[in-house]
């Protein structure tokens, strides 16, 4: 921003207070700030008066009721200028008109309440939507294109650990008579790519379960 | 102009409102979910600008200078670097049926990214939010670095341990002086000058405070479980329990503050049990009543009670004091959101 010395406007309608700080040291200086058609005019207690064109800086806070305007240069050193009072706004509005398009317009604040507002219904709407139908019917794509391999795979490893952990019951009537229940079970079901198989696990648990591969196995207490 | 101001007491203030905030997280949600997630970067930053923007000091407020930009690209560095890594190593192994030994090794790893990464990313996220805020036109740092801290922490978990829980006083206090006395305004650091023994004393209190209201809760939950209420058994043991933890809460904040100093100011904090453990309840109470929906209640009630408790006594001096710029990446911001790793300093 560059030095202007001249004079501040005697009587300027549109001269508002504010505080600058120069984004080297903490220090903030009480300032005039004059709103023109093609930028601003800020006037420190002491030292020269600064310019600040439209372009060159831009609006961080004061996009809501009661926040400070804060306004930061766009080139480094940061400068930043802090305006408490909203009015300000409607001010560059009415005096730069499509200069200072990249400054908040209060008079759109109203129209925000109506977005927030439609944006709750939607909300609700998609939620409840996604609840009943969006998320099964995504499973449901999803689960569709799972390689029946890869399930397999996945399904294996569980197994085979839960094996290892304990032992496998080998009694060959047992196993038999399980064979031929899964047989008449998988008899009714539609033809699938899966490969059902079952073990028995000896195991104090009672417990029976399945892997996502429709590998099944229970323990042998509740075979009994 | 205004570098050296003596009045005492300063506190913090907020001048938003939850309507206010209530109104920018709904919008939030409703970008985030027409987006399928990519906005909740900017949602994020829409929030700490909100909040920061709302908070004054001496009368001049905070800034906040992240952009939603940076957000999304640490997340992307996060998830290739860590997120994908770590969920190969944890799930990718067993999805593709590797053999045993393959998983254990892998499984060996994934702990060590656990242990790693959190306090990295701690240190991280923390760089990156102070360098993000500013406060009259001077930014934050953090500049501490990782290594020393991982290592602190590593040190201090082991030993804490293998002491039953009787060395963390000291590691705690440890873990304070390292994050405050690397934390920056412009070139001025804060200061942390608490020692572990005092502390040690505070959760000695506690300690027994723990065994007394447990055995309270133990004798109180056996009533009810005698007639097979085991819900409001359960509820008594936890409300119970609830008294130790917050009156522990409040005695770390307090103790952390009151050694917490900058320049001649020094910060001091009158959090008391009660008081905390009413706010905790409410916020729950709020939360669960409304299925969540008066989170941003919730978040200013917070606010607000850590602010009206909090103040810097003694001259504020910032004479001297210059801007300081470093660079930051927002990957630890990210890397600590995927860890769930809180990096406040209160």
């Amino acid at each position: 921003m560059h030095h202007i010395d001249t004079a501040f406007p005697a009587a300027n309608p549109v001269e508002w207070t504010g505080a600058l700080f120069d984004g080297l040291t903490p220090s903030a200086q009480p300032v005039r700030i004059c709103v023109l058609s093609d930028g601003l005019q800020v006037w420190p207690t002491t030292g020269d008066m600064l310019w600040w064109p439209y372009e060159q800086f831009r609006q961080t806070q004061g996009f809501y009721a009661g926040q400070q305007i804060r306004l930061e240069t766009i080139r480094p050193p940061t400068q930043t200028l802090t305006i408490l009072d909203e009015g300000f706004l409607d001010a560059v509005q009415s005096i730069a008109g499509s200069r200072a398009q990249h400054i908040h317009r209060r008079v759109r604040r109203p129209w925000r309440v109506l977005f927030t507002t439609v944006a709750a219904l939607v909300i609700i709407g998609l939620g409840l939507w996604l609840f009943r139908h969006g998320v099964p019917s995504l499973a449901k794509f999803m689960s569709q294109r799972v390689p029946v391999s890869w399930e397999e795979r996945m399904g294996k490893t569980v197994a085979d650990k839960t094996v290892l952990q304990n032992h496998a019951c080998v009694e060959s009537k047992r196993v038999a008579f399980i064979g031929h229940l899964l047989e008449k079970l998988t008899q009714a079901l539609p033809p699938q790519p899966y490969v059902f198989r079952v073990w028995v696990v000896d195991s104090p648990v009672v417990n029976a379960f399945e892997a996502p591969v429709a590998i099944l196995w229970s323990t042998r207490d509740s075979c009994n | 102009m205004d570098i050296l101001t003596t009045e005492q007491n300063r506190v913090l203030r907020f001048h938003g409102s939850a309507q206010t905030l209530f109104g920018i997280w709904v919008v939030n949600v409703f970008l985030t979910l027409l987006t399928f997630g990519v906005y909740y970067f900017w949602a994020k930053v829409r929030i700490r600008e909100y909040l920061l923007s709302q908070t004054s000091f001496e009368g001049d407020r905070f800034a906040y200078h992240g952009s939603g930009k940076e957000l999304l690209i640490g997340w992307l560095k996060a998830m290739l670097c860590f997120g994908i890594p770590y969920v190969a190593l944890t799930s990718g192994v067993v999805w593709i049926g590797a053999d045993r030994w393959t998983v254990w090794a892998a499984g060996l790893l994934s702990w060590l990214i656990l242990a790693i990464f959190p306090p990295l990313a701690g240190v991280w996220a923390l760089r990156y939010r102070l360098s993000r805020m500013s406060w009259r036109g001077v930014r934050f740092a953090f500049r501490g670095h990782a290594a020393p801290y991982v290592k602190l922490v590593f040190k201090g978990t082991i030993l804490t341990l293998l002491t039953l829980g009787l060395y963390y006083p000291f590691y705690a206090t440890q873990k304070r002086a390292f994050l405050v006395s690397h934390t920056y305004f412009g070139t001025e650091h804060f200061t942390f000058d608490g020692r572990g023994k005092e502390f040690f004393q505070v959760c000695f209190k506690v300690i027994f405070l723990g065994i007394f209201v447990f055995g309270l809760g133990v004798f109180a939950s056996g009533v009810w479980m005698i007639g097979r209420m085991w819900f409001i058994a359960l509820l008594t043991l936890i409300s119970l329990l609830a008294l130790p933890w917050s009156y522990l809460q409040a005695e770390k904040q307090r103790f952390f503050w009151n050694y917490t100093a900058f320049r001649n100011g020094r910060c001091h904090s009158t959090v008391e049990f009660d008081s905390l453990l009413w706010l905790k309840l409410g916020n729950l109470l709020l939360l669960v009543c409304s299925l969540g929906l008066a989170w941003p209640w919730a978040r200013v009630r917070n606010i607000q009670y850590t602010y009206q408790r909090h103040s810097l006594n003694g001259p504020l001096d910032l004479q001297g004091i210059l801007q300081h710029s470093t660079e930051a990446s927002a990957t630890g911001d990210e890397v600590a959101g995927f860890f769930e790793v809180g990096v406040d300093l209160g």
